[in-house]
């Protein structure tokens, strides 16, 4: 499966894969797809997934978090909008500290099996996310190669024209219109 | 970005089903007057009779070709147990014909998914010479890189796919928009 895989052109997923080692195990017999998804779902193989980079910048999202038990008043020297912020975000990135806490505030037999549920379902999402793609690309490359052929068929054409024309113009100089019409008429007899 | 020219390796095709391979002879399969491009969309209903596969090649008399048509995503894109899933194989055919004019060792299934969005692949082998070739016992699982390597068969000299979902098939959008 790993030739196969560095034989497919993609590069995100040859530079992806070169740098890691594709033997996670896949289950799934849908080979291909199982082993890019499960590198992709490696990382994120916890608990609670982090959703994209919260709109404050790192640093200070940081201390945010390393400071949630001292007073909010030590922030009052900040500007307005991050103490404004500070407040809305201190649960999310008490969660976001304490993940085992958080899955265990859940059912504790059922939370596992739910996890690898949705764990599943991430990746089978993903990777029909991914098939869609690659249709949507696969037809727009099909529709590319199929209008610089046309275009190209199409200046030979016109050239072929122009050629014609010329060469038509030319004979109807030096002969009679009606010497040029027999001889026609009699190679298509022919 | 290294973007990559060729359709059947952005479908995957190439990967699946196929090794990498070069284009040497034209392959043109028309379904009711309308020629199958890759990655186009047929419908169930548009593909039920057996297509008009027309093959270039320049001697008739001496070069013959082995056409073999499998779906990989049988029953469904997403847990493919099946693939590949034979919906025909015909040998024999010779080179500036059709398919008509070669041996159909299995007969013409017609593509009907049930799950997801299936990519349905022609592939056209060359042969050493006239070959005879033994039906598998069945449809499913059905691996085209072995048969080509069973009967000698080389790599292929050309190729062509298209989609097929079920006929009330949203196009893999779950809400209109």
């Amino acid at each position: 499966m790993e030739e196969l895989w560095r034989d497919i052109a993609l590069s995100a997923v040859t530079a992806a894969t070169a740098s890691t080692s594709l033997d996670l195990g896949t289950s799934n017999p849908s080979c291909d797809d199982a082993s890019l998804q499960d590198f992709l779902a490696g990382p994120l193989n916890r608990p609670l997934v982090l959703p994209p980079p919260t709109p404050l910048p790192p640093s200070p999202a940081e201390g945010l978090g390393l400071c949630l038990n001292s007073a909010p008043a030590d922030f009052n020297d900040t500007n307005a909008s991050m103490t404004a912020a500070a407040p809305p975000h201190a649960p999310q990135f008490d969660a976001y500290f304490c993940p085992a806490n958080s899955s265990s505030g859940f059912s504790s037999t059922g939370g596992s099996s739910t996890r690898d549920h949705r764990h599943k379902r991430m990746i089978k999402n993903r990777e029909s996310a991914a098939r869609s793609r690659a249709r949507k690309q696969a037809y727009t490359n099909e529709l590319e190669i199929e209008v610089a052929h046309l275009l190209e068929e199409n200046a030979k054409l016109k050239k072929q024209y122009e050629e014609l024309a010329v060469a038509a113009a030319q004979l109807l100089q030096k002969h009679s219109p009606k010497k040029l019409l027999i001889t026609i008429l009699r190679k298509c007899k022919v | 970005m290294n973007r990559e020219r060729d359709t059947l390796v952005v479908g995957r095709v190439i990967g699946d089903v196929l090794d990498p391979f070069t284009r040497t002879v034209p392959l043109s399969v028309i379904y009711s007057s309308r020629e199958v491009t890759n990655g186009c969309n047929l419908k169930p209903s548009a593909v039920v009779h057996q297509p008009r596969v027309e093959v270039g090649g320049t001697d008739h008399l001496r070069t013959f070709y082995t056409l073999i048509m499998v779906d990989p995503d049988a029953p469904s894109p997403s847990y493919p147990n099946l693939r590949e899933y034979l919906h025909w194989l015909v040998t024999d055919i010779p080179a500036t014909t059709e398919a008509s004019f070669g041996q159909e060792i299995v007969s013409y299934k017609s593509p009907s998914p049930v799950l997801g969005i299936h990519r349905i692949v022609f592939v056209l082998f060359q042969q050493l010479g006239h070959q005879t070739v033994y039906a598998p016992g069945w449809r499913q699982n059905f691996n085209t890189r072995d048969f080509a390597e069973l009967y000698n068969l080389g790599s292929p000299v050309a190729a062509v796919y298209f989609n097929c979902q079920r006929e009330s098939g949203t196009g893999g959008r779950r809400m209109q928009a």
